[in-house]
């Protein structure tokens, strides 16, 4: 997990709590992602299910707690939408430019 | 149909404008190796596969390397959206910059568009994986040239991550190789000698 830990964005650029939160959800999103190849060819490998249900868990909760305040974060009535239509709001994904924190 | 996650796959950092780099790591985005390749091949050859394994691994390695294109994106269009004129012809991005500006447009490092004789699909699952296999590791090597010639060391941290992953869709695909050899039966595969595939299957 190299690249996730310690990592913000530069101050005045974007909400840091919102960065944060989304940060989370990226590195919670990388481990489900790596899980489901994994799973694709070791579907009856328990432990792998299991902790795959603990990522995705934790990802759902991480997600409305981000949603609540900025809106969906997916597309199609997939996210929850908080207040008005926020789905158009800056930042999209390739405008945060990540740093290394101090 | 797909669902769009408003988060890329990686943090993906640049640390300096460095339009040099962008016009090399640009061929991850629209070369032969790159990543859109990579998810329309495996994208389309999941429509013919005969098991479950290969058809999901496909599905979800074919949109994962979205998300990556994506990645490559977001750094191209970060090391060049604050260059000025006189950087982009110092490094050699002129001509790129007289078709698109400083768009994002699917070339190879040196311009070249992308073409769909990059990938394959060809109805053998056997032939496919393979093929699938072969592609890992040319992106492989991709990154590793990349991670050579990169001085930026954000951009360096990104290509790594990318690389990583190479490596694990490698793996996932050789699993899906040995399944689907499994699935036809070992002794028929090392016995080529008038071998009908259609009687086969």
């Amino acid at each position: 997990m190299h690249g996730w830990e310690g990592v913000t964005v530069e101050a005045q650029a974007w909400d840091p709590r919102q960065c944060e939160l989304l940060r989370r959800i990226m590195q919670l999103t990388f481990q489900c992602v790596d899980l489901q190849l994994f799973l694709d060819t070791h579907p009856s490998e328990i432990r792998a299910v299991d902790a795959f249900r603990s990522y995705s868990q934790e990802l759902q909760q991480v997600k409305c707690q981000y949603e609540q305040s900025y809106g969906p974060l997916l597309s199609y009535g997939f996210g929850n939408l908080c207040d008005g239509w926020t789905w158009i709001a800056d930042p999209w994904p390739w405008e945060i430019n990540w740093r290394r924190g101090v | 149909m797909w669902v769009y996650q408003k988060a890329l796959e990686y943090p993906a950092r640049v640390r300096a404008t460095n339009p040099a780099l962008a016009k090399n790591v640009i061929t991850q985005y629209g070369g032969p190796d790159g990543e859109l390749g990579a998810s329309l091949r495996y994208l389309t050859q999941r429509y013919t596969m005969p098991i479950p394994q290969a058809k999901a691994a496909l599905t979800d390695i074919g949109t994962e390397e979205l998300a990556h294109m994506e990645i490559i994106a977001a750094l191209v269009y970060n090391l060049i959206k604050d260059a000025s004129i006189e950087d982009i012809k110092r490094a050699g991005m002129d001509g790129y910059y007289a078709d698109h500006d400083k768009a994002i447009y699917f070339v190879n490092a040196v311009g070249s568009p992308w073409v769909a004789s990059y990938i394959q699909s060809k109805g053998d699952p056997i032939t496919d994986i393979t093929e699938d296999l072969a592609a890992e590791q040319k992106a492989r090597s991709t990154y590793e040239y990349l991670i050579q010639l990169s001085d930026d060391p954000d951009v360096t941290d990104t290509l790594r991550f990318l690389w990583q992953r190479e490596i694990v869709h490698f793996q996932r695909f050789g699993e899906v190789l040995d399944l689907l050899q499994e699935y036809y039966g070992h002794q028929r595969y090392f016995d080529m000698n008038g071998w009908d595939p259609k009687a086969v299957r």
